[in-house]
């Protein structure tokens, strides 16, 4: 992978944490029971956003975990915000846990790119002092 | 800023169907994914991702803390948060919010 291509390939990947942030806001959201139409339908695009995101991610590098599947099996989860405002604390709490564990996962993959992308950077300024 | 102008404001005359999805675009103004349909012109959607995040710049120039902007236009609203440098922006016809709400009641 070329310097350029991590660079592009962290950015989407800061972009892709970015929306798993957008849907915690909207799970506490559902708890309060204070959203509006217009709110669920954010939610909707929020998930199809991060959906595409994710086989754009994929695509590009080679992920262990956070799996497709338990990624795919929280959004199966939350259909709606009505549909989580429905639901109770214990369920709740669940979709949470899951969400940490793939919010924290996207930052162990973060670092380990950011990693490749300094060694990539050590080799090129060696290279250019040769 | 001159949203409306663009969405409506070109050379040639043609009706143009509103955008409806949502996009993210990095702090560069590049989008990195969107929902929106695919014929609608992609250069609006750059001219609508890069006034978002002018938004957004000048509010941090102005010091205030602004994570989400909605423009209300006639038929046409703009939801944007801030993710980053970048913006996540929801794209929302009326028409289609009314549509909604009456199937609601």
């Amino acid at each position: 992978m070329t310097p350029k291509e991590i660079n592009q390939l962290i950015t989407q990947i800061e972009t892709h944490i970015e929306c798993w942030k957008q849907f915690n806001y909207f799970i506490n959201l559902a708890r309060s029971k204070k959203f509006t139409a217009a709110d669920d339908h954010n939610f909707l695009e929020i998930k199809s956003i991060i959906v595409q995101e994710l086989e754009l991610i994929f695509a590009s590098v080679e992920v262990e975990s956070p799996t497709r599947e338990e990624i795919h099996a929280l959004i199966g989860n939350a259909p709606s915000l009505r549909y989580l405002g429905e639901m109770g604390e214990g369920a709740l709490r669940n979709l949470e846990t899951q969400w940490h564990k793939i919010y924290i996962g996207w930052h162990a993959i973060l670092g380990q790119i950011k990693v490749k992308q300094r060694a990539a950077e050590n080799k090129s300024f060696w290279s250019a002092k040769k | 800023m001159g949203i409306l102008k663009k969405l409506f404001g070109g050379s040639d005359a043609c009706v143009q169907q509103l955008p409806a999805g949502t996009v993210t675009v990095d702090r560069q103004g590049r989008v990195v994914t969107s929902t929106v349909s695919s014929t609608f012109p992609q250069p609006l959607l750059h001219a609508i991702g890069r006034d978002v995040l002018e938004l957004f710049r000048e509010a941090r120039a102005g010091q205030m803390a602004l994570a989400e902007v909605s423009l209300h236009f006639g038929s046409l609203r703009i939801t944007a948060r801030e993710l980053r440098g970048g913006a996540i922006i929801f794209l929302f016809p009326q028409s289609a919010m009314s549509a909604q709400k009456n199937a609601r009641q």
